[in-house]
């Protein structure tokens, strides 16, 4: 390819003062011969395709010519991509026809605006309440959750300031305490109950935080809060979800405690239906195992509740109520079972799942006594219990009914 | 007559590219017959290595594989016509476009 005259050519025109003009421009300069291959390129433009060797290389006829410009990806020696603005005019080069080709590097300012676009979205996408003010508190942009929360929309939010939100509650001391804070920290944080457009109250946990630019001066103040309703209300339902397992708790300690004084030999009421000593006593383990495998049905159920799933809860059920009917469980261990998972649940998984599960495991524990009381009705024998429980447990596979049997 | 083997390289295939590339497809029917042409279109963020390969050093290029002799065009894809003008011709475009 080098031996192409016409490249020779370029050496001629070193000592000209216009390829010194054009190795200092910005721009790639890139000179094409008629058939598209590059017979001049200026160090931008080397730059541009990240080194790769250009000279008397085919870059292809640029389709565009005159003022109009066009959008093209620039491919590096690594093959990364780049952005520029193609400009390509028909001039004559040496005496030949040739196109002149100016290419204007937009990576950086793609990468930008991309990042504009981003913010943006951003912005208006945040599950919190996003108001931006100037330095004097007139509001300058909310997002939509802004809206949401307050009821203001944006144009009626515009222009003024964040005080159409105030709703009283506080004495002037808080708010004084609240800009000071800003004014030494740059920063605040807590609890504000404001005032929606509807005149409702609301509590929401504000941040305000200063914007400042690169000259350190404070151009705008972000507040940034969340609705607190929703959170307290859960609060609350938790706590009285829990206040009902603590009572529930209290009345079986209490009906063992009577049973226990009725029957002196251990052999309470409810449990003598089957069973002498409580299952979690007498087979620790396959009690273990029964509450982790109730707990995982619970969790199914909650997901059918919540996911619209299938999960085959009831067949899971019947099958758990099967085993339990061969450890010749009673209403007790059903009970025990079912107040054990739900005091696992509360330690270990979120307060709104927990109370969820609570709510749900109403109905869980009724289904699954009545499978009980309907495999006693099935298999009923009175035969002694085993003596060791584990035993049935460990044998209770050979027992188990076939899976296929109508519901 | 040997067929037009045609090679697009695009930087992300998006829907604008997509329907580029099908009018294109469209005007090739019309000016050289169906079954008398194919396009591969290449994506250089897929397949970088390609467009090394092929001495491709930007994005959208067309360039002509058959009939001989390559021929590269740059940018404005969108231009059917006249991409069409230039590579249905024997080799150099003419100047007068």
């Amino acid at each position: 390819m080098t031996a192409d005259p016409r490249l020779q050519l370029e050496s001629s025109f070193d000592k000209g003062a216009v390829l010194g003009l054009f190795s200092a421009m910005p721009d790639g300069i890139v000179v094409l011969d008629d058939a598209g291959v590059v017979l001049y390129a200026n160090t931008s433009a080397h730059h541009m395709f990240g080194g790769r060797p250009l000279l008397g290389k085919n870059l292809g006829l640029p389709i565009d010519l005159g003022n109009s410009c066009s959008e093209i990806e620039s491919i590096d020696s690594a093959g990364r991509i780049g952005w520029a603005e193609l400009r390509a005019v028909a001039f004559d080069w040496l005496g030949q026809p040739a196109i002149a080709v100016s290419l204007r590097d937009t990576t950086e300012r793609r990468a930008l605006a991309q990042q504009l676009v981003l913010a943006g979205r951003v912005f208006e996408s945040a599950r919190e309440g996003i108001i931006v003010t100037r330095p004097d508190g007139v509001i300058v942009s909310v997002n939509r959750s802004f809206t949401e929360i307050t009821g203001y929309s944006a144009e009626e939010a515009l222009g003024r300031t964040p005080r159409i939100l105030k709703s009283h509650e506080h004495d002037r001391a808080f708010y004084t305490l609240m800009w000071k804070a800003i004014a030494k920290n740059g920063f605040w944080q807590g609890e504000v109950v404001n005032r929606r457009k509807d005149g409702s109250l609301y509590p929401e946990l504000l941040s305000i935080s200063r914007i400042r630019d690169a000259d350190a001066q404070v151009t705008h103040l972000v507040g940034i809060f969340s609705d607190l309703t929703r959170r307290k209300a859960d609060e609350a339902a938790l706590e009285a979800a829990k206040l009902q397992l603590r009572q529930s708790e209290k009345i079986r300690e209490e009906l063992e405690r009577r049973e226990a004084i009725a029957n002196p030999a251990s052999l309470s009421v409810v449990s003598s239906m089957y069973s002498v000593v409580p299952l979690s006593q007498s087979a620790r383990d396959v009690f273990a195992e029964l509450v982790s495998r109730y707990g995982e049905i619970l969790a199914l159920a909650l997901e059918n509740l919540a996911l619209k799933a299938e999960n085959p809860v009831s067949d899971q059920l019947r099958e758990l109520a099967d085993d339990m009917g061969y450890l010749q469980a009673g209403a007790r261990d059903v009970a025990e079972l079912h107040s054990m998972t739900l005091a696992n649940n509360a330690k270990t998984v979120p307060p709104m799942k927990a109370k969820a599960m609570i709510e749900e495991g109403r109905f869980l524990v009724l289904e699954l006594m009545g499978y009980l009381v309907s495999f006693y009705r099935k298999n009923y024998y009175r035969s002694p219990r085993p003596l060791d429980p584990v035993d049935a447990a460990n044998s209770k596979a050979s027992r188990r009914r076939p899976k296929k049997e109508s519901a | 007559m040997s067929i037009l083997q045609l090679s697009l390289f695009v930087a992300g295939a998006n829907d604008e590219i997509r329907q580029q590339v099908a009018n294109l497809g469209q005007a090739m029917d019309a000016e050289v017959g169906p079954g008398n042409w194919t396009l591969e279109v290449v994506d250089v963020l897929e397949e970088p290595e390609k467009a090394l390969q092929s001495d491709v050093f930007a994005t959208p290029t067309l360039v002509r594989i058959v009939p001989l002799p390559i021929l590269k065009l740059l940018g404005g894809i969108a231009q059917s016509e006249k991409i069409l003008s230039i590579i249905a011709s024997d080799g150099k475009p003419n100047q007068s476009r």
